[in-house]
């Protein structure tokens, strides 16, 4: 942890990369890629999920109401997941790892907070989270990136009222878990 | 082939830079929702002012410069928001933060993400029954701004979008500035 950026310096970098991605391709976002994670693997159990139709926008339909929307955007990133969003969302594993290695973080000891994250109990909890805040920012039709930062950067109403929902639930429930104990609570 | 490059640098960086600011850690988002340290609260409220005022400078140049997306405003942003924030309290991990922290070898972001995979995936299923429900109901028509971007409804369309654009990027400023890392 102690080579962790200064708040200034995080923020700056963080706002460079935001208008890299606006400027260079289009507002990131991360949260629709599970989406299309789920269909591949759905596609590889049942051939008839997506097939390719001319008469859609995308060029693909899908059985699947959701994957089938919006001209069959999903549908066609499931039939060609090699595209810039899908590929995007791996390079944020690599730019992880390559930040874990590269500050010599991995010859550290880990943190208490670090090891009571490897329990058995945290697992749980983290599978149940991941899935309610997957759930949570498909019906929201975004997350933290793509409504939150890349939605107010451009003064969209939606990314107010995400983060304003985000804030309202998770305050008083983090208050509720961490603060009584004053601990990570993990 | 270019795209491909692109989404590589970018999506490295934003990894990267997620990593080193400390906001793919759970724990440090776990103090900010509990009110306990504000630092990733400011991380964010700087990134997203000098976000704004480099979104409309540089539009203000040049319309072409930026290319705008905005999402549509709808009864499920917030409904999915609070649902959003309470799994984002109770493991400290987003969407796009538990992806790097599986990078730098946290096995609770592996746990995350196959619940995420799960989540999205109920949702791909039930959507066909809520499609026309209030969830999806446009508040207004839908793709609302306060600044006029070209691709979305202004609600301050009378005056030029970098009025609005430098004035929320300076209150966002000014925020992360007068926030307290501890409390």
């Amino acid at each position: 942890m102690s080579q962790t950026w200064s708040w200034k310096k995080s923020g700056i970098m963080m706002a460079l990369v935001l208008l890299a991605a606006i400027v260079l391709v289009k507002p990131i976002g991360v949260s629709t890629q599970y989406v299309i994670s789920d269909g591949i693997i759905w596609d590889m159990f049942n051939d008839e999920l997506v097939v390719e139709d001319a008469e859609q926008k995308s060029g693909y339909a899908s059985t699947n109401a959701y994957l089938n929307k919006s001209g069959g955007k999903y549908a066609k990133s499931v039939a060609n997941p090699i595209n810039y969003s899908y590929i995007f969302v791996f390079a944020m594993v690599l730019g992880g790892l390559i930040g874990y290695f590269t500050t010599g973080a991995h010859k550290q000891e880990k943190t208490e907070e670090e090891k009571a994250a490897n329990s058995n109990q945290s697992y749980v909890k983290a599978f149940i989270a991941g899935a309610l805040v997957l759930f949570g920012a498909r019906l929201a039709g975004g997350c933290t990136s793509g409504h939150m930062m890349s939605g107010i950067m451009q003064t969209s109403v939606s990314g107010f009222m995400f983060m304003g929902a985000v804030l309202a639930a998770g305050i008083p429930v983090a208050m509720f878990l961490y603060r009584r104990n004053n601990t990570s609570g993990v | 082939m270019i795209s491909i490059l692109l989404a590589v640098l970018l999506g490295g960086a934003f990894g990267y830079v997620m990593y080193r600011s400390g906001v793919a850690h759970p724990e440090n988002i776990r103090k900010m929702l509990s009110l306990q340290n504000m630092k990733m609260m400011r991380m964010i409220l700087l990134a997203i002012g000098i976000a704004l005022i480099g979104v409309f400078g540089l539009s203000a140049i040049n319309p072409d410069l930026v290319n705008f997306s905005v999402k549509t405003a709808y009864m499920g942003v917030i409904v999915g928001g609070l649902i959003f924030g309470i799994g984002f309290a109770l493991a400290g991990y987003c969407p796009g933060t538990c992806l790097v922290a599986s990078g730098a070898g946290r096995k609770d972001a592996l746990f995350f993400i196959v619940g995420g995979l799960f989540g999205a995936l109920f949702f791909t299923w039930i959507y066909e029954y809520i499609a026309d429900s209030w969830l999806f109901g446009k508040i207004g028509s839908g793709t609302l701004t306060l600044a006029s971007t070209g691709s979305s409804e202004a609600l301050l369309a009378a005056v030029p979008a970098i009025i609005p654009g430098l004035i929320l990027g300076v209150v966002m400023i000014v925020i992360a500035r007068a926030l307290k890392e501890k409390y």
